[in-house]
Formats: C-alpha cells, structure tokens, sequence
C-alpha cells in the first residue's frame, strides 16, 4: 500500500475539510549488520537462515557478544528491529554448547510468555538438534499444577512473570534448586513497564532474585529489552543494582515513516467540539483496507475498540466490501486463544483492520503494518511512539496518524507539532529504597534465606533499619547475627506487586432468552474484578467483538456475570460515582502558612449508580436505569492541602477561580510528587473537593492498599513540591495553560467507558493556578504577591 | 498482625535473660516415676488400650546436645515403654509371630533395626523451616523416641545432618503422611541448606500408614486422622496435648523468650505421634 496513494483518497473524499494540519516525514534508513566472532553454532545458523536471517543486525550482535562477555544490558531498538533475537542468541547458543545452562524469562504478562513459547517452539520446530538441547516451558498462574514440576526439573528456559517469581518460586526456592544453581540468563523483557510502585517491587524481587542464586553458586546476568522511554539505562541500572551496557544503535533497516496529525472537523453547532475521533477512526480504517492496507487503530478504552469495530464493520458491510469479514477488535478481556487467533490472523495478514487497546502495545509480535492509527492522545509521549511503531516496514512506507480528541491536551499537540516531535520520552521512575515496599520484600527474603550483613548491601542503605523495626515488630529473629522469619505463612502472600489484585471475574454466556442458566454456559471474556462494576452490572450491554449481549446477572461472590446474546440498537455506559473520605488524621504541618496541610488516612470508593442507554450511531441517550451493587473501597494513604480564606478570597478579588486554581495545583502535583517521591504519577491519585474540610481541598493519594508513603513524602516536603509546581507554571512559555502545566493529562478514562459520551476536562486556569502558589509558596503572604495585585487592579471584576 | 498487650508481654520478656537450658545428664531423671495416673485408669488399661497418657514434665531439659559437621542441635531420648508401658513388648512379639507366619510385610521384615519412624514439626506452611524431627528407633536395643531438636532456626541443618546420618540402604523410613508432607519437607529443606551439594539426595524405602489405615479404616471411622486413628483404634487418650496448629507460634515464642514449657508439649505431642504410628504400624503389618 502506497501512503501516498491513501492520503490522496483521505483528501479527495467529498468530506474532506482539511483536517490533516500536520505530517511529518520520518526519512528511511539502510539496515546494518555485523558477525559475532566466533561464529553462532551451526545448527542455530542454519535455523535462522531457514527463516532468511543470514546476517545479524549491528545491534544483535553487540547484544551477542556483550552477553557472552557477562555484562548486563538492556536492548533500546525500535519496533520490529528484531530485540527479541538480542536476548535468544546469546541463551539459544549457551544451551547449545552447555547442557546445564538455564535461563529465566520474566514478561509483564502472561500473554507475552505465552507468544514467547510458540515463537520459541516455532525456532526449534525444524532442527533436532536445537529440539534436543532447548526445552522451554511457560510457568505462570495459569500452569496446571500436574505440570509444574516438570517444568522445574526439565525446562532449560523457563518463561514466567515478576509476580510468579516473587509470590510462587522465590519462596519455594528449594524446589528449584537445580534451576538456580545452573542460572545463567534472566531476561527482562518490556523493562520499560517497571516503574513506579511495579517497578519499586521488581526491583526488591531482583534482588532477591539474585541473592536465592548466590546462595545456590550462580550469577546470572540480566538480559533486557525497553521500548523508547528517556532513560533505559538508568532505569535497569536501578532495578537490578547494577551498572548495564545500553544497546540502543538500531541496525535495522526502516522503511520512510510518516507521522500525520488529523483534527476532525468541528461541529457547526458549537464552534469548540469536533467530530468525534472514533468516527473518523472508521473513516480511515475504512478507506486504508480499501487501498488494501492493514491497519491497526488504538483506542484509549475497550469500549472505544469494540464500537469503532462494530461501526466500520457496518460500514464496509453497506458497501459490500470483499473486506468486511477482516476486521476485529482487540482488547484486554478477550479468552487467551481468540487473542492468540486475532494475533496471528493480523501476522498472516488475514485479518486487515483491528480496533486495539493499548493491550496491543506491548511486544506481541503481530507483524508490522502499513497503518497506525492513534485515536486520542495515549498520555504519554512514550506510548504514541510505541504505538506508532506497530506500523513501519522495512522496506516500504508506513503512516502513523494522531487522530485528536476534544481534549484540550490533543487539541494543544495539534496546534502545536513541533512541540510533539521535539519532546523526549518521559522518564521512568523507580525507587528501590522505598521502606514500606523493602519491609514486605524483606520478610520474604528472610522468609527465603536469613539476611546476614552481607544483605544490607543489596537491599541498600535502608535495609538495617528496616530490619532493626522488623526485628522490634517480631516479625523477624536475630539469631547470631543472622535474621530469621519465623516461619507460618509464606510472607508474599497478599503482597501485590501491582496497584490492586488480579482477581477476574469471568463473562459468561447463557443459552437463548428463557434456558436455564445451567444448561449451555461458555466462557465468553473475563474481567478484572475492579472494573467488573463498570462493565457487566445487571443490564448492561456488553460489547464482545461488536456483537451485543445483555447481562442477566452479577454474581459478585462467584465472580461471574451472566450474558445472552441479545440484538440491542444501544449500548450502556456506566456512571460511576466516586469519593475521597479521610477517616483519620495521622500527622498536621505548619509548613504552609497559607494553608492547612495534613496527612493521614482515607478511603477512595467508586461505584456504579446508574446506567445510561445510547443508541449506536447516533449517540442518543434513550434511557437511564439504576444500578444496585455495592461500592469498591480502597484504603490508603493521603496528604491534603486545603488553601486558608484569605487566599481564595484575594485569588476571588483578582477576578479568578480558586478551584480552578486548586485543580491546576492538583494537576501539577500529581506530576510533580513522582519527582520528590520516586514513583509514577499513575500511581497517585488526585482529587480537589470540599465535603471532608469544608472548603476546596486538594487530596493526593498512593493507589495501593495501606498506601506506600508516596503522599507522605509530599506532605513532608511539600515546600518543595509547591516550589517545584511553581516553577513549572512560571517557566512555561504558553499564555494560558498547556500539557506541560496545569492541564497534564493525568486523568485516565475509565477504560469501559466510550470516549465521546465522558466530558474532556477543561484546562485549568494556569493565571489562578499562578497565583495561588504564588501565595502558598510566600514566606510571609501577600507582600510577595505584588503581580496579581496590579492585575486585580487592570481587570476589575464585580463582586 | 500481633495484639498490643501480647507485644507487650513478649518484648518484657524478651529483654530479660535468657532462661539457660539446664545440662542434660544432671537433668536426667528416672522415667519410672511418670505418669502418675489415677490408680482405677492404671488398672483397667492395657498395652492394647493404653487410656490416658499424660505428658512428661521437664522434657526438653533432659536433653544433650549433639555436634554434626553441619553445626550444634539439642535431642531428646524418651523409650517408648515410658509413654506406652508395654508396648514395646507388645509390637516385638506380634512381629516375632507375623516373621514365624512368614507374612510377606515390609514392615516385619525391616523391624526394629532398619525401620525408622519420621514425624516433623516445622514452622508452618509450605516454604517454612522444620524445627523438630522426631524418631523412633531402637537405641542400644531398646525402642526409643529420640527427637532432633533445632533450639533456634540456625540449628536447623544440624538436625537434618543428624538424620541424614541415621539413614543408610537398608533403612526403611515409616510415616503417617510423609510421603505427601514430611519427606518432601526434608528434601526441600536438605537442598535448601545445601547438604548434598551436586550430588542426589538419597532416597530411602518409604512405608507411609495413611493409605494403609485409610483402606483398613476408612468406613468405620469419619476420618483417618491420625488422632482419630489414635482414640477410636489405638484406645490412647491425651491429656494437656497442644494441638498441632499451635505449633508454630509456640515455637516461635520459644526461639524469642526461651520459656520451655510449651516446648515440653510440642516434643510430647511429637513423641506421642510416633508412639501411636508405632502402634498402628503393628496393628497394620499383616
């Protein structure tokens, strides 16, 4: 498919109203290559030629000979450069010419390990040589436990994920005694996705990881892989405790790339909102498989992709296209072989349109297409990239389109592209001296082997007194100098290593209308018991592969709804309603003298209350029905900063909004706490109301249960937080608001939800926002704030 | 999560000294004296339906300490005749007359001298340390209960060397549920301490009574616990038993405070347990 060709059907169609503002040309690159000396062993040459690879790429073989010399290292290639052989290489080759080497594989999810194994079993299918030497084998939840002690004892590449490592492997070490004696290879791949409070947590597993296999005579290296993100290197050095060589010069070759930006056009009535992005999405997936592309869009929620799935399968349907039977939608929640299929008819090119969430982002390999499309900004600008890569051939052109929302973050990005391409990828965080994290990881190291003096080096500088307070909670014993659990329950149980639990509920198809529930029942989907409420509520019509079914019931003990296909000319969209209550107060500060600051515990609840009917394609709401299900909770910790009268009364005389200005303060706290507290700002919570002080309060809180100190930290150094917010608004060169301040997106869609039904939030005043940290961050009040005065004066505003 | 008044407790007593255990051979005292029990009990008991058995004071301190090349452990020696007054005579002569009828059991054939009866107490569940394994074998041609004890958790490859020590070929290892729980535990446990670096951990002939007395009792009884099979066949009756879910906390308690007396029952519990897999590995063995 030509980009050339599908731009010009875009731009001739009659509705075409210039709405491409932008496209920028990514220039093509030459692929380079190198040898490893010595050479790759015969037969793994023979089996890489057989798939056509008769030379390496410059990047594979530094990864080669980097991992033959023990070094860990981390793999920074783009899309489709082949990163996956960096790591398989060096492992296939050491299992080829030593019978005891094996090695670990941690993927993020279990889906990955899973398309990990077939690929490996496809590489060794053809040679008997490479069969007889490479036994992999997946061990993860879903492993049946008559197979699990098989794989112990017979897979030389065991293929699993940090949770299983830290909750099912680690704590039985024994078992795997033999395993971690012949350790020499721990792959970490995605190495990007550890951040924050996962990555806080890997970072305590990989250290336990390691000491497990010092106590059994080996030390592996690490093996990783990253996608683009600011600073690959440091964040593996991070996690595992050790300095990593950083392979990032890509030799393969790529194909001329262009990043185009699409605004829909606006609505006549109201000259703010435009045409909805998912229609538009259609529009292009329609028009690209008819130039006979594949495409792939993605939609920030499942709800997006499966009615962006339905509608352009209408669509091509209508005009009897020889391609209506060719396109999905893809998303968490599907059953693990109907996204394996979907996976593979994309590679084989069966399948020539798919609507995906971010699901599809991580590195299944689906092939690479012709076109990317990114409906609504994805957040970060390290996830367009991702997610732009998925397009991109070697040879020939590909297209990557950012299709705006409403939202006044895309909105900015399209008025302003060369702000887009000149911005780095964010930064990933981690911090493995957090304490509250070390505490839980600490008992489960003692739990696995006692911790000596030799351990405080790995744990860091905060391990001895961590272990000093342990020792104190009886939690653990010192015995001669060595520190011991006492033994009962294997610690990691109840630890998560993720924001919540993975529990699912499993979607459940019933026979025809008036069956009893018993007879024909097939497992539809799953879904994570968090978002199950929003989803499958009694009533509700869920969108499965953009066929309706309405849900009979909820079984919230059994953890399954009830479904039956139904025909519905609507949809439903939850609404949901959520809430901050502190419960108690722990700690007050006097740090703020303008505004009351405390930190202490709260509850966050959210709950389905209701639920709306939208009729498809026209969006109308055609019906309200009340939801009875009880709420979820989640009991953390919180720091709240509630601004004093004489603050919000001179912001009111000044002409300006102090809620606006405290939501822009939110705004800016929820990404600038991560720099004061070492986490991601996704694993903060932030909100502004007034019903647990009486007056607009912001609240910050720690998204995991008992909460990880994050919010406390802010409250501890929130001077600096605030002087850190300041600084962000006075430095900004935009006039009134911009993503890089007071209107960072930080605010997640409620991922069942469509898109063009839930309100954009607004962007926040940057001048209230200005002020009101110009008084919070005075020593000594208003004297400091002359500025806003003289506007108050230019701008009289009635009372 | 431990109660405020607890902790109290606990840190009160685990700043005072340590209570030292008393030197075995001044502690040994004759067994003969024990138990005293109600003269009309005595009476009407018999090996077969021993009755009450009360637990043996002052166990832990009649105690010695053991050396191995893998470290100091504390054993405890008790005969079986002081916790089952005839029951020695009794199992000797049923095996004497099962050999002399030539049934073919593997039991009879590997009794007394190469049989050896396991039971653990460990720290809790799966991945926990085991602190106590205790074994039933004959000592100097007397049947004995001789427990491994590991005082505090550092103690516990020590207690696994010894045992290991105590196995050889011919041993035949009797258990009631070992092969699910016990021998697993001391396998995983043995690699953990790392005792048979690089070679295979030896694996002795394995007798486990569960599924003996599971197809020899199952429908008499509602369950072949081994506690049931004690009261309803064996007709023993404990008296001031810990129950085996306590074990773990009153282990760790003692690790901390060094007070003996719940470990007293946690051994009596453990020499208990073997005395009654003895005995239903007799009334098992044809």
């Amino acid at each position: 498919m030509g980009v050339q060709a599908l731009l010009e059907r875009i731009r001739s169609r009659r509705d075409y109203a210039d709405q491409l503002e932008h496209i920028e040309a990514l220039p093509e690159r030459a692929g380079r290559f190198a040898d490893v000396s010595p050479p790759l062993p015969p037969a793994l040459l023979r089996v890489l030629s057989d798939r056509g690879i008769t030379q390496l790429y410059s990047h594979q073989a530094i990864a080669t000979e980097a991992a033959r010399a023990r070094r860990d290292l981390v793999v920074v290639t783009g899309t489709a450069s082949g990163k996956t052989l960096c790591y398989n290489l060096p492992i296939l080759e050491s299992a080829l010419v030593d019978a005891n080497s094996r090695a670990l594989y941690l993927y993020p999810t279990k889906a990955l390990a899973q398309d990990q194994l077939k690929r490996l079993l496809e590489l060794i299918a053809d040679s008997d040589e490479l069969r007889a030497a490479i036994r992999p084998g997946v061990y993860d939840g879903d492993t049946p436990t008559a197979q699990r002690r098989r794989i112990r004892h017979e897979a030389n590449l065991v293929l699993s994920n940090p949770d299983m490592l830290h909750a099912s492997i680690l704590p039985y070490h024994p078992k795997w005694a033999d395993f971690f004696t012949d350790l020499r290879y721990v792959v970490i791949d995605e190495v990007h996705t550890y951040r924050g409070i996962l990555g806080a947590h890997v970072s305590a597993v990989l250290r336990r990881l390691l000491r497990v296999c010092r106590h059994y005579g080996s030390e592996p290296i690490f093996l990783s892989t990253s996608a683009t993100i600011a600073n690959p290197g440091e964040l593996t050095e991070r996690l595992i405790g050790r300095p990593v060589q950083v392979v990032d010069d890509d030799g393969a070759p790529r194909g001329r790339k262009y990043f185009a930006f699409w605004n829909p056009s606006p609505l006549g009535t109201d000259s703010l909102a435009r045409r909805s992005a998912n229609d538009d999405a259609v529009m292009w997936l329609e028009e690209a498989v008819e130039a006979d592309g594949q495409a792939l869009a993605f939609t920030r929620t499942r709800q997006a992709a499966e009615l962006i799935h339905r509608y352009l399968r209408e669509s091509l349907d209508a005009r009897r296209s020889r391609h209506a039977e060719k396109v999905r939608a893809y998303r968490g929640g599907y059953l693990p072989n109907e996204r394996r299929q979907i996976e593979q008819d994309l590679f084989a090119g069966r399948l020539r349109a798919v609507a995906a969430t971010n699901a599809l982002e991580l590195g299944i390999d689906i092939g690479s297409l012709d076109v990317a499309l990114l409906v609504n900004y994805p957040g970060t600008i390290a996830s367009c990239w991702q997610q732009a890569g998925r397009s991109g051939r070697r040879q020939e052109e590909s297209l990557a389109v950012l299709l705006a929302g409403n939202d006044p973050v895309d909105q900015y990005l399209l008025r302003r592209p060369n702000y887009f391409f000149a911005q780095s990828p964010e930064h990933a965080v981690v911090d493995p001296d957090n304490p509250y994290v070390l505490a839980k990881h600490l008992q489960a190291a003692a739990f696995e082997l006692p911790l000596t003096e030799d351990d405080l080096a790995t744990f860091g500088p905060l391990s001895g007194p961590i272990i000093d307070a342990l020792c104190r909670e009886e939690r653990l014993t010192e015995v001669r100098g060595a520190y011991y659990h006492p033994g009962g329950q294997n610690p990691t149980v109840g630890v998560s290593l993720r924001h919540m639990s993975d529990n699912t509920f499993s979607i459940v198809e019933t026979g025809r209308a008036g069956a009893a529930k018993q007879d024909a029942v097939t497992v539809l989907a799953n879904v994570d018991s968090i978002s199950a409420p929003e989803l499958v509520y009694p009533e509700a019509v869920y969108l499965h592969n953009g066929e309706t079914y309405l849900v009979r019931e909820l079984d919230l003990n059994g953890k399954v709804a009830y479904v039956e296909r139904r025909e519905t000319d609507y949809y439903t969209q939850a609404v949901l309603e959520s809430s901050v209550v502190v419960t108690s107060e722990r700690a007050t500060s006097s740090a703020v003298p303008r505004a009351a600051l405390c930190y202490g515990n709260v509850d966050v609840t959210w709950q389905t209350v209701a639920f709306k009917k939208i009729k498809f394609n026209t969006r109308e709401n055609i019906g309200l029905g009340p939801v009875d299900i009880p709420s979820q909770q989640l009991q953390t910790t919180a720091l709240w900063l509630t601004p004093d009268d004489v603050v919000r009364a001179e912001l009111k005389s000044a002409g300006l909004r102090p809620s606006e200005g405290i939501v822009g303060l939110r705004n800016l706290a929820v990404v600038s706490l991560p720099l004061v507290a070492m986490c991601d700002s996704r694993d903060l919570g932030g909100v502004v109301n007034s019903h647990n002080t009486g007056r607009p309060t912001m609240i910050l809180y720690d998204r995991y249960p008992g909460g990880l100190g994050y919010s406390e930290k802010g409250f501890a150094r929130m001077e600096q937080l605030l002087e850190i917010c300041r600084e962000m608004v006075a430095s900004c060169p935009c006039e009134s608001g911009c993503p890089s301040c007071v209107g960072l997106p930080n605010l997640r869609p409620a991922i069942h939800s469509d898109p063009d039904l839930t309100r954009g939030h607004p962007m926040p005043d940057k001048e209230a926002t200005r002020m009101l940290l110009d008084w919070l961050t005075a020593e000594d009040g208003p004297a400091a704030v002359d500025p806003p005065r003289v506007r108050r004066d230019a701008r009289e505003v009635p009372a | 999560m431990i109660d405020e008044s607890l902790r109290l407790r606990l840190e009160s007593l685990n700043r005072g000294p340590l209570p030292t255990i008393a030197i075995a051979q001044a502690a040994r005292s004759p067994v003969t004296a024990l138990p005293q029990k109600p003269a009309k009990l005595r009476s009407s008991s018999s090996p077969l339906r021993p009755g009450l058995v009360k637990p043996i004071p002052g166990l832990l301190r009649r105690g010695e300490m053991i050396v191995t090349e893998a470290g100091e452990h504390w054993r405890v020696c008790v005969a079986v005749d002081d916790i089952w007054p005839g029951g020695e005579r009794l199992v000797f002569n049923r095996c004497e007359r099962l050999g002399m009828q030539g049934v073919p059991s593997r039991f009879v054939s590997a009794f007394p001298q190469h049989s050896l009866f396991v039971d653990l107490e460990t720290c809790g569940l799966a991945g926990s340390a085991l602190f106590l394994v205790g074994l039933l074998r004959p000592i100097d041609g007397k049947l004995t209960v001789e427990l491994l004890f590991a005082r505090n958790y550092a103690e516990e490859s020590a207690v696994l060397a010894s045992l290991w020590q105590r196995i050889d070929e011919q041993s035949v290892i009797v258990t009631f549920n070992g092969k699910s729980f016990d021998w697993p535990m001391v396998a995983d446990r043995s690699r953990r301490h790392l005792l048979f670096r690089g070679q295979r951990l030896r694996a002795p002939a394995h007798l486990d009574m569960l599924h003996a007395a599971r197809r020899r009792w199952k429908k008499e009884l509602p369950d072949c616990k081994l506690q049931t099979l004690e009261q309803r066949i064996c007709g023993r009756i404990r008296v001031g038993d810990i129950a085996g879910s306590l074990i773990p906390a009153a282990y760790k308690d003692y690790v901390r405070t060094g007070f003996e007396r719940e470990m007293d029952s946690v051994l009596f519990h453990n020499a208990l347990d073997l005395v009654t897999l003895l005995d239903l590995a007799m009334r098992l063995a044809d």
